[in-house]
């Protein structure tokens, strides 16, 4: 197949014949790209003067992601990106740096090209709050990120500070069932989003089936959400990119934090050796709640030992060789563990020694590892190469063990049954970020992926009295790989006019089966005036990878699984438009209207088993199309010791297959029409945080029978009219027929700093749910008709940390 | 060991706050709607069974009757001949029963329009396919997979015509002089969907594509098919019975194997599928519901017009036990 004859968007399946021709194709169209910025950058290297540079936070030492850089003439600007880094192309003798929540910063640039390590100081010694962070936007639309410091002071569910519960509070970005941390981003699924952590993708972010997310929100630095623009430089999902960095460890000095929370404990760690060349930052949090809970278990379940648990542990290693060539090292591990164990010991019926050992265990969690070197190859082009590796697994072993004894001889009956599912991803990219003219950076690079998907792999034993062993292996592995090269273009057209164009061209192969992508993106933002922002976009996704699931609870049973010759990449293409005005930099109004329309989503069949079984998934699987638009708004006050927003998205989400529901639109699970958020922090004294957070939405979806009625046909596939040995059938109008009712909760908390000498300690009590509102987490059938399910009426918290 | 035990009282507390609770969900006002059961035979007399549906979680809470049984029901053709139906069985269980002097034909198209105190017209439109005919039944005894023993195996030939065709498909072994109890009384009352066997203890499976399915799910599944696979082909339909010493068949001097094949309407394909799917997962909390299928407007059920061919062989057990 030729390039050529490739439609936009659109996935196309190659034989097998024209595979290796279509690598070769791939490779040449990216290596191209990549020496064209090199030689582009090379003729022009001696026209403009070019300063560059990372910009770092004053105290820590810490890259600050998203500074805007801008010569004094406003002529030129751009943004540092995930490590810092700037590189400017202006006439001008000066730039201005600036940074939410910092001091900005005027720097002469008399000389030619120059290398800066720039630092900028946090507005926290003085007593306002400047800790917001939505007005960076990149120069693209659709973004959202909060600051850290904005996690830290929102309340939480026990206390446990969590990313991905922060950003439910922002416009499009919806929350799932009752106090987990799924994200629904403009109708999309929680599969549909790409959490990266230091670039690296994690495939289950839960702990405890979706109540805790699995970042430790002390080790993160930097979190950004790209839902409506997505760049080129990310692909592999359709609705949004939460793009994770974590701390790299202080630069200045050794500083930690240690923290007890209700649940689980946490510390961090973090200095710099080798002459503030190399810094290394390490986190740890685990659970005790098994341990303390541990007593009433074994009383209560006589006797068996049940235990839950989970940890995760960050660690992060840079190293600076010199101005030009930085490696940074990065590593996460966290494992949810939860075990039953049951001993028993006694004389059976006819007074044998009889003995009983049964154990059950569910393991899952994730592995990752980054090695990232950046290359500043001149002051104009930044370079990154990145190996990753990336490994979800979830293990069930169930074994039990028998024995009598008798006086001549012993019986023992034995069965172990393993189950285990994951993904395994190795891959490797090349970045490179050029800026050829004060008004123009392009950004290219390729990446190759080799994927593992285990989906369902059993192995049991079983051995009986008569020394009778049995082994059942089933072994289901499934190999794809992805290769992908981007380019993305951004131009300050004229002062105010910033274009973002580009493309992802995207190539997945599996099983014979090769899929071929081309996914154009552009956005244009248009700063009226320094108080009025007008954007549009348009994105094409693809995503090669699906997740079986159901719930949405993050459940460790939940699958990946790559596409086939039968089940089709998805592709989503959205249309975003909106505008952000400030009044007086105080006040910040934005609203955005969205419409994004995918095809290839997948849903389980009518009647299909959401759990593994003999048949083969691919069956069990319709794909089809959905809609989702609407309207999100946003009321911001971000300056001031009163902080506070307001969010509202009006949306729609709809899903519609040719064989479900009789080929019927209907509503997905998640498609809340209404969705509000209100959240305001509040600081009164330097050393207290007040927050409060309160959540208003329409009730999720989900399918009930209400009404059945006899069918002249009988449950054995016989018509009988003149007996009444009739069948029943159950009445469902269509999938998801019923609304629940409206979702409201209040979260409220406080944060009391207190300075010492050598350290600073933060008391933090708060409340989640804090006027008893029973939400419903599922509904059930019983004889009296339907009953909601509501877990978390109230739920207090209390932690105690020390920073030093 | 203090602030454990303060902490270990601070989690029952928070527990015996934050348990699970039961709260009503309103589901709304529920209202009885209408259900027709209205499958008509090419060649036999139209009946139509009208009964109402009740709560789910209340399987007696059939209302009264007495407005389905003054319904006013009415089919007409393509001739706009109007055939009205009266009630000849309020029944006692569920339904009223509602016949007329329609005996409809093959190629028909049939408009229902149902008329019920108090609800919207209930209306509907089948047309009846051409019946398939069976062109030979016969049987062999050949080499099966179980232990390599040999089973009995029992064919039905039809040729499926290259338009799209939807199929139910039953059959009947029955033993000596025993009679499949419908092959006589087909015409007289109306479509009957027999028993799979009249030999109840025998035991047969089938490897056909088309209805293998239909041994997958036999006790929970309408035999339906459709000719994707057969399109415009000849096609034989198998069902084998193991044998061995022990085989009940051998206790008669013969047996007798019929089959029927029906010719449906694809809407009557599509609600036997959604009922099949209905039953196969009803037992499985772990399924996506399934909604069930109907092409009457305003009303749950089912009006379908239909034709079969029926075919039957006699075979006596001295030629099988020859094999």
């Amino acid at each position: 197949m030729k390039i050529g004859q490739i439609d936009c968007g659109v996935h196309k399946v190659t034989t097998q014949k024209d595979s290796r021709g279509l690598i070769i194709q791939i490779h040449k169209i990216a290596i191209a790209l990549v020496g064209l910025l090199l030689i582009i950058n090379l003729s022009l290297n001696a026209q403009k003067k070019t300063v560059c540079g990372y910009i770092f936070d004053a105290f820590s030492g810490e890259a600050l992601i998203g500074a805007t850089v801008v010569s004094t003439n406003q002529l030129s600007r751009t943004y540092t990106n995930n490590y810092g880094f700037f590189s400017l192309n202006t006439i001008s003798d000066s730039i201005v740096v600036s940074y939410v929540g910092y001091q900005s910063k005027k720097i002469s640039v008399l000389k030619g090209d120059t290398c800066l390590n720039l630092v900028l100081n946090s507005w926290n010694e003085i007593r306002e709050v400047k800790v917001t962070g939505h007005g960076k936007n990149y120069g693209i639309s659709g973004i959202s990120e909060l600051s850290m410091k904005t996690i830290q002071s929102l309340p939480v569910i026990a206390g446990e500070k969590d990313i991905l519960k922060s950003f439910q509070t922002l416009p499009g970005v919806q929350g799932g069932v009752e106090g987990t941390s799924g994200l629904i981003v403009r109708g999309g699924s929680p599969d549909q989003n790409l959490i990266l952590i230091d670039g690296v993708t994690v495939y289950n972010v839960n702990h405890l089936f979706g109540i805790f997310s699995v970042f430790n929100a002390d080790a993160i630095n930097t979190a950004v959400l790209y839902k409506g623009y997505i760049p080129p430089r990310f692909g592999g999902r359709v609705s949004s990119v939460l793009d994770i960095t974590m701390k790299e460890g202080n630069r200045n000095s050794f500083h930690g934090n240690i923290s007890l929370g209700l649940i689980s404990s946490k510390f961090v760690l973090e200095d710099n050796v080798n002459n503030h060349k190399t810094t290394w930052f390490l986190s740890a949090r685990r659970t005790y709640i098994d341990l303390l809970l541990r007593p009433f278990i074994k009383n209560m379940a006589d006797g068996a030992i049940i235990g839950y648990h989970f940890y995760d542990v960050n660690v992060k290693v840079s190293h600076l060789f010199n101005q030009n060539h930085k490696l940074y090292f990065s590593f996460y591990s966290g494992r949810d563990k939860y075990s039953s164990e049951y001993d028993f010991m006694g004389k059976n019926e006819e007074g044998l020694t009889f003995s009983e050992n049964s154990n059950e265990s569910l393991l899952w969690g994730n592995l990752t590892g980054t090695l990232r070197w950046n290359w500043l190859i001149n002051p104009r082009t930044f370079s990154n190469i990145t190996l990753i590796a990336s490994d979800y697994k979830m293990l069930s072993n169930n074994s039990y063990s028998q024995q009598i004894n008798d006086s001549s001889h012993i019986a023992k009956n034995t069965y172990d049954i393993e189950y285990q599912s994951g993904i395994r991803d190795l891959s490797v990219k090349w970045d490179v970020e050029c800026s050829i003219l004060p008004m123009v950076k392009i950004e290219s690079g390729i990446s190759y992926s080799s994927f593992l998907f285990k989906p369902d792999n059993n192995i049991s034993s079983v051995s009986n009295m008569i020394d009778y062993n049995t082994i059942d292996t089933s072994v289901t592995k499934l190999y794809g790989t992805e290769l992908a090269a981007y380019f993305n273009t951004q131009c300050t057209l004229w002062n105010n006019l910033i274009l973002n164009a580009g493309m992802r061209i995207n190539s997945f192969f599996v099983d014979n089966k090769k899929y071929f992508a081309l996914e154009p993106r552009i956005n244009l933002n248009w700063n009226l005036n320094k108080e009025l922002k007008f954007s549009m976009a348009y994105c094409q996704t693809g995503q090669n990878i699906h997740l079986l699931t159901r719930s949405n609870m993050g459940l460790p049973n939940d699958t990946w699984l790559p596409s086939t010759t039968t089940i089709k990449p998805v592709v989503s293409k959205q249309y975003s438009c909106g505008f952000e005005k400030s009044f007086r930099n105080t006040i910040y109004v934005s609203t955005e209207l969205f419409l994004k329309k995918m095809n290839n989503i997948s849903e389980f069949k009518d009647g299909a088993s959401y759990l593994w079984g003999n048949s083969d998934w691919q069956n069990r699987i319709e794909q089809g199309s959905g809609r989702a638009y609407g309207i999100e708004f946003m009321v911001e006050k971000k300056t001031g010791v009163w902080n506070a927003w307001v969010s509202y998205t009006l949306s729609k989400s709809v899903r519609q297959f040719i064989t479900i529901n009789h080929g019927q639109e209907f509503p997905y699970k998640y498609n809340r029409r209404h969705y509000i958020t209100l959240v305001a922090l509040f600081k009164p004294k330097k050393n207290v945080d007040l927050s409060a957070s309160w959540v208003l939405s329409s009730g999720f979806w989900a399918t009930l029978v209400t009404e059945k009625y006899y069918s002249a046909i009988d449950n054995y596939g016989n018509y009988f009219p003149d007996i009444s040995n009739y069948g029943t059938i159950e009445h469902i109008e269509s999938r998801n027929n019923f609304r629940t009712p409206a979702y409201h909760r209040l979260d409220i908390g406080i944060n009391l700093h207190k300075q010492r000498k050598k350290f600073t300690r933060t008391l933090s009590l708060g409340v989640y749910n804090a006027y008893f509102k029973y939400n419903p987490l599922y509904i059930k059938y019983t004889n009296d008709g339907f009953k909601m399910i509501s877990i978390v009426p109230f739920l207090p918290y209390i932690n105690y940390s020390i920073e030093f | 060991m203090n602030l454990k035990h303060n902490l270990s009282l601070y989690i029952l507390v928070v527990i015996s706050v934050s348990c699970m609770k039961n709260i009503e969900f309103d589901t709304g006002e529920f209202s009885h709607q209408p259900v027709v059961n209205a499958i008509i035979c090419a060649g036999d007399t139209a009946k139509i069974f009208l009964s109402y549906s009740f709560p789910s979680y209340d399987e007696n809470g059939v209302p009264n009757q007495s407005e389905i049984d003054t319904a006013f029901v009415q089919i007409s053709d393509n001739m706009d001949s109007i055939y009205h139906f009266t009630v000849i069985n309020a029944h006692e269980d569920h339904a009223s029963v509602y016949v007329s002097n329609l005996i409809p034909s093959v190629n028909e198209t049939y408009q229902l329009r149902i008329f019920i105190n108090g609800f919207e017209s209930l209306e509907s439109t089948t047309t009846i396919p051409n019946a398939i005919s069976i062109d030979s039944i016969g049987y062999t005894v050949v080499q099966n997979d179980i232990e390599e023993g040999l089973s009995l195996q029992l064919s039905t030939w039809f040729k499926d015509p290259p338009s799209d065709n939807f199929y139910y498909y039953k059959f009947s072994i029955s033993g000596g002089e025993w009679q499949p109890y419908w092959i006589d009384s087909i015409q007289d009352h109306g479509v009957r969907f027999v028993y799979a066997q009249e030999l109840f203890d025998i035991y047969w499976e089938t490897h056909d594509p088309l209805i293998g399915e239909i041994n997958k799910f036999m006790k929970n599944r309408l035999p339906v098919f459709t000719d994707h696979l057969i399109n415009d082909m000849s096609y034989d339909l198998k069902i084998d019975i193991p044998l061995d010493a022990s085989s009940e068949i051998f206790n008669y001097d013969s047996i007798m194997f019929s089959s029927v094949l029906y010719s449906i309407p694809p809407d009557f394909y599509y609600y036997s599928e959604s009922i099949n799917q209905q039953y196969a997962s009803r037992e499985n909390p772990f399924v996506e519901p399934v909604p069930d299928y109907t092409n009457i407007k305003n009303a749950r059920g089912i009006f379908a017009g239909i034709s079969n061919s029926v075919g039957s062989i006699r075979i006596a057990t001295s030629k099988i036990k020859a094999f």
